[in-house]
């Protein structure tokens, strides 16, 4: 019983994970940083003069 | 024009100014953690806004992008302007870097021209003062005839004033003076004069610049105070010869805080908790439940093994973020782009792309699309294939892995050198790259060097949080998913459980993966699947290695050295790497094909699936070759 019980938690949470991989696959989006722009240049992001 | 907004509960106000004036400091101290980072729609530029209630009042902030004029040439020029005219705000903030007033003016009166009620915020008052700068601001008001407010944006003061300004200024109480009324009246009479094309554009320059000089010869007194701080910091950290040797200094320092001094040690507890005390929980509790064994080696081997291989190396990446972050607040990270900028030169890139490339440290997604910032082709490619060789902080793992378990004493010059290697291979290649493809093509450098400062901890924490939590949500969902796929093709065969991983799926896979390694001291199918599973995401090497050998001891201190060796020889390790072929492995891991997200970017950014192929392939074939060379080469002479 326990295996069936923890087997479908797994499941779940894999869905959740799966799902949030592929949105991020379909939507171009990323977890490499919060934002486009934060994973080293901070403040000091050059101008696009 | 802005109007005012509809809802009279919630206050609208918008940040605006220069790069480099404080705003996203300004922006953080009021907001603190209750912001909001996204993109604006259409662009990659980044989205901030975030609110805070004061005295009763909801105020709501937005940031936006830094800029120098809004002539909407480039994606944030056109945000801004458009922003500012078409959105519903009850107050315009334009940020001012007060050392700086005549360039910063500029933006501010364009503004204005444009009919955009402003409330002025002579920021940086510290650095002012430091410089001899002494504004007048009840002149300034008057001359502008909207209000201005004195700040200094670290200063709790500072931030108190500006809230009490949020909640109690009306700026339909304010216009525009006779002055500015008069300079509006020249702009329109120069557009009106049939002048057309860049000499309407210097006349209108002109014509600004004539206006701000008035401004600042009435306002503004100068009194000369000798060398700056940053000038005579600049003279040392910037230029001469010293400049190139300090920046390895520091760089150096940064890897002795994150493998060494502090990062490792939490690492070290971190491992502890999860091989020792949390796995034996989750095991005894499994063991009582009765769960079968197949599901208990799932999650212990699987799961645990595999996703915990990653989460011990938690504090590493945050070390090194916080690090990155607070160098880069202190504004030496700007000077790094200057002194490597001769260097980028030499190998066929202008120094602009410096900064994206530098991205690169933290992921090479953002390191491909930065190089949207560089204004020719040549450049915009040479960037992104260079990108993916840097050390990203998913490549961090495997380095600090490899390291600690087969170099423990010189772990973190070992992980160093790996991140020498990867600018190496980066010039290497673009230098390949562009005596092949591009000649005599080369673009001008513009690169503004703010001024050195005393980084605000809260701005530092915050982008910290902001760089590592990424790496946290990969933890929790494409590497749980991996490690629960590479868990069932490492257990099962067409006949079902195996008893021996080598009869598996994954040992199948493996093998053939691995035969291209059999001259680089790597053969086997365990490396050919950890290689397989990091062109999914650089973090699945380590948690296949997790899952496969079993989670080892990454201790890196030399007295934990025997306690490593016996950890490494219970894991399966010590047969499947020596520390040359290790270090090949880690040269390979360094420069191999980029992880699906980088490649899938690459495609996005040159708009061209054969470049995206030619990066893969390129890419694999030079790290097999480089590898090639570090084993065979290592082993010639004489190291094992």
């Amino acid at each position: 019983m326990a295996t069936y019980v923890i087997g479908l938690i797994l499941l779940v949470l894999l869905g959740f994970a799966g799902r949030h991989v592929w949105n991020n696959f379909r939507s171009g989006k990323h977890d490499c940083c919060g934002s486009d722009c934060g994973c080293g240049c901070g403040s000091n992001c050059i101008s696009r003069k | 024009m802005a109007t005012m907004a509809m809802d009279n509960n919630i206050i609208r106000v918008a940040l605006t100014g220069n790069p480099n004036t404080g705003k996203s400091t300004i922006f953080n101290e009021i907001t603190g953690a209750r912001q909001k980072i996204g993109n604006w729609p259409g662009v990659t530029v980044d989205k901030k806004e975030g609110h805070v209630t004061f005295e009763g009042k909801h105020i709501q902030v937005i940031d936006l992008p830094g800029t120098y004029s809004v002539n909407a040439r480039s994606p944030e020029e056109k945000i801004v302007i458009d922003y500012l005219q078409e959105a519903q705000l009850d107050l315009v903030v334009d940020v001012i870097d007060s050392s700086n007033l005549e360039r910063n003016l500029f933006l501010t009166v364009q503004l204005l021209e444009k009919g955009i009620p402003l409330m002025l915020d002579l920021n940086m008052q510290d650095e002012a003062k430091r410089r001899g700068i002494k504004i007048d601001v009840k002149k300034l008001e008057k001359k502008l005839g909207y209000p201005v407010l004195l700040t200094v944006a670290r200063d709790g003061k500072s931030i108190k004033n500006l809230l009490n300004v949020f909640t109690s200024v009306s700026m339909e109480s304010y216009g525009p003076s006779e002055d500015l009324q008069a300079h509006i009246a020249k702009i329109q009479e120069i557009e009106n004069s049939g002048l057309t094309g860049m000499d309407l554009q210097e006349a209108i320059i002109k014509q600004r610049y004539a206006f701000i000089d008035e401004i600042l010869a009435d306002v503004a007194e100068f009194s000369s105070v000798g060398s700056t701080l940053t000038e005579k910091l600049d003279s040392v950290l910037a230029n001469g010869v010293l400049a190139l040797p300090l920046f390895l200094a520091i760089l150096y320092a940064v890897f002795q805080i994150t493998f060494e001094w502090i990062g490792q040690p939490i690492a070290d507890a971190l491992e502890e908790v999860i091989t020792g005390d949390f796995t034996e929980w989750v095991a005894g509790a499994l063991e009582g439940a009765e769960v079968a064994d197949w599901m208990q080696a799932l999650i212990l081997d699987g799961i645990i093994g595999g996703v915990g291989s990653v989460i011990i190396f938690v504090p590493l990446i945050f070390m090194l973020f916080f690090c990155l972050s607070f160098l880069d607040g202190t504004g030496y990270m700007a000077r790094v782009a200057f002194i490597m900028d001769p260097i980028m030169r030499r190998a066929g890139l202008s120094g602009k792309s410096v900064m994206p490339l530098m991205m690169g440290f933290g992921c090479g997604v953002p390191s491909i699309m930065g190089a949207r910032a560089l204004d020719n082709e040549k450049d915009r490619i040479l960037s992104i294939l260079a990108a993916p060789f840097l050390t990203c902080g998913a490549k961090l793992p495997i380095m600090a892995l490899f390291a600690a378990m087969f170099f423990p004493d010189n772990a973190a010059n070992v992980v160093f050198a790996m991140y020498i290697v990867g600018v190496v291979m980066a010039i290497v290649s673009t230098k390949l790259l562009t005596a092949a493809k591009y000649k005599d093509e080369t673009a001008t450098f513009l690169l503004e060097l703010p001024p050195y400062r005393m980084p605000d901890m809260k701005t530092v924490l915050l982008e910290t949080w902001d760089k590592g939590k990424g790496y946290l949500v990969k933890a929790g969902t494409i590497i749980f998913v991996g490690c629960v796929l590479i868990w069932f093709l490492g257990a099962f065969n067409m006949d079902g459980m195996v008893e021996e991983q080598s009869e598996s799926f994954l040992a199948s896979i493996g093998a053939v993966v691995g035969a291209l390694f059999t001259f680089h001291g790597f053969g086997n199918w365990e490396a050919g699947a950890a290689v397989i599973s990091g062109i999914l995401a650089k973090e699945s090497v380590v948690s296949t290695i997790g899952v496969l050998y079993g989670l080892p001891d990454i201790s890196a201190e030399a007295e934990d050295a025997v306690e490593t060796a016996e950890a490494l020889s219970a894991t399966g390790m010590a047969a499947a790497f020596t520390s040359l072929s290790a270090l090949a492995f880690m040269v390979f891991s360094q420069i191999y094909t980029p992880c699906v997200t980088a490649l899938g970017t690459i495609k996005k950014e040159t708009n061209s699936w054969k470049m995206m192929f030619f990066a893969a392939g390129y890419m694999f074939a030079l790290a097999w070759v480089v590898s090639l060379i570090v084993y065979q080469g290592g082993k010639l002479l004489g190291f094992e």
